[in-house]
């Protein structure tokens, strides 16, 4: 009997020292001042390929009747800023 | 001694196993599979699932002249409305009265350049700019409070948990993430759900992909078959939705597919809401709007076209949702050309004009069983 106590108190602790390991790790990070990080944010964002305002985001809609139903037919509406070159708006 | 540490190791590797196969039991439990009988033709009644149903005519003026309701969400008793075209956000009273209206167009503190969401929280208004991929946060005066930079092109979000969970538009780069978690800094937490192709002729649009009941909170990428609970900063599955022999495979992206045709023979998922009772979608089958209906207390659930026995002679085309709350638009145009002959709007004919701001009717679920 007091074997098991004593192996599923092994177990436990395995998994107590996972969880503070891991817990430790992310406090860690506190120890960074608030200007650093955002300094490292900073460079960061947008390091590698910024959203561009110069292109399009395609969005397609499906033409629905006035009861909510489909109609069979599509319509296109664009807005800016995506990766699309070009982009065309349509109507139902 | 060694073979009492064989004997203890032993024991813990058996510990271990069942503690995972407890936890994948637990996994499962949570885990609804929603099979839909998509061959009925039975008509379910609005009244077996909703509880009552209030109709606010919005007033009309020159300073709340709506151009297109992009987004409704009915909170603390408000009706707060997004116009993406007219780069605003309208909150109005239960008699549909207009109380307060946020437009702060500009590139300055506090000021957004394009709308593409709201969201709600304790009386803070969060607001998505896609075009600076920003989120703003206002105070219930609209007060500049905070603004962090989004990555991607996010198009609308979530706040949970002092983090936020956004839905990213298409990039066309390779991993293409659909929804990215980021803390109050704004730095990543996590990208979750790859789409699975780069380029697609089609960016489906116009259902939603987040879906709040209280304090739970669900995603769902546009058009797919699974629903997922947000927990801390991670997903886990909570619906399935199974369409049979009329699934779409699941490694397809729907973006490859025209789901406007008449042909396209898959049943997809449109719109979701889950409250504390059901949780209901939409498909389209037939050219036509079914609804499935899942009680969340029986796990059963019903599928078919729903016949509006509340509001009689009239539709029922819920397009936004949020806690027990259904929400549907209906244009004045609409209202007069096809829908005049309903008792319950009879009142709003006469003062209606095809200029006026639509009326919006906000249906309350049921919470209770009958």
């Amino acid at each position: 009997m007091k074997k098991r106590i004593l192996s599923g108190l092994f177990a436990l602790a395995i998994l107590a020292a996972t969880g503070y390991s891991v817990n430790k790790s992310m406090k860690s990070d506190t120890g960074l001042s608030d200007l650093a990080l955002a300094n490292v944010e900073a460079l960061a964002q947008y390091e590698n390929d910024p959203p561009s305002r110069d292109k399009w985001t395609k969005m397609s809609f499906q033409c629905l009747d006035s009861n909510g139903n489909p109609t069979g037919k599509t319509y296109i509406s664009c807005i800016k800023t995506g990766y699309l070159d070009s982009c065309t708006s349509t109507s139902c | 001694m060694s073979l009492f540490i064989m004997k203890k190791s032993l024991r813990c590797y058996f510990l271990i196993i069942i503690i995972f196969l407890s936890c994948e039991k637990k996994k499962e439990q949570y885990f609804n599979k929603i099979v839909v009988d998509f061959n009925t033709t039975q008509e379910i009644n609005t009244s077996s699932f909703i509880e009552h149903f209030k109709i606010i005519k919005l007033s009309t003026s020159n300073k709340t002249l709506i151009f297109r309701i992009s987004k409704v969400q009915y909170k603390n008793g408000k009706v707060f409305i997004l116009d993406m075209p007219g780069n605003c956000i309208y909150i109005f009273n239960n008699s549909g009265e207009l109380e307060q209206k946020l437009s702060k167009q500009g590139a300055g503190p506090g000021e957004y350049i394009q709308l593409t969401d709201f969201y709600v929280e304790n009386e803070n208004l969060f607001i998505l700019d896609y075009t600076q991929q920003a989120i703003i946060e206002y105070d219930k005066d609209f007060n500049f409070i905070n603004k962090i930079r989004i990555q991607n092109f996010g198009s609308s979000f979530i706040h949970q948990n002092n983090s936020y969970w956004v839905y990213n538009e298409p990039s066309g780069k390779v991993p293409d993430y659909q929804f990215t978690a980021l803390d109050k800094k704004g730095d990543k937490i996590s990208d979750v759900l790859s789409r699975n192709s780069a380029n697609h002729q089609f960016n489906w649009t116009g259902v939603n992909v987040f879906c709040i009941n209280g304090e739970e909170k669900y995603l769902s990428p546009r058009y797919t078959d699974t629903i997922y609970r947000i927990t801390n900063n991670n997903i886990q599955p909570e619906f399935y939705i199974d369409f049979k022999k009329r699934r779409l495979p699941g490694k397809e992206n729907i973006n490859n597919y025209d789901i406007s045709d008449p042909d396209f023979s898959y049943l997809i998922k449109h719109n979701f809401y889950i409250s504390k009772k059901y949780m209901i979608f939409d498909y389209i089958k037939d050219m036509k709007r079914y609804y499935c209906i899942y009680d969340r207390e029986n796990n059963m659930n019903v599928s078919g076209s729903v016949n509006n026995d509340l509001i009689k002679s009239f539709r029922f085309f819920p397009r936004w949702g949020n806690d027990n709350y259904l929400i549907e638009e209906l244009t004045p145009d609409i209202l007069i050309n096809d829908f005049s002959q309903s008792p319950q709007f009879k009142r709003f004919i006469d003062i209606t004009k095809e200029d006026d701001n639509p009326l919006i009717i906000i249906y309350k679920l049921k919470e209770e069983s009958a």
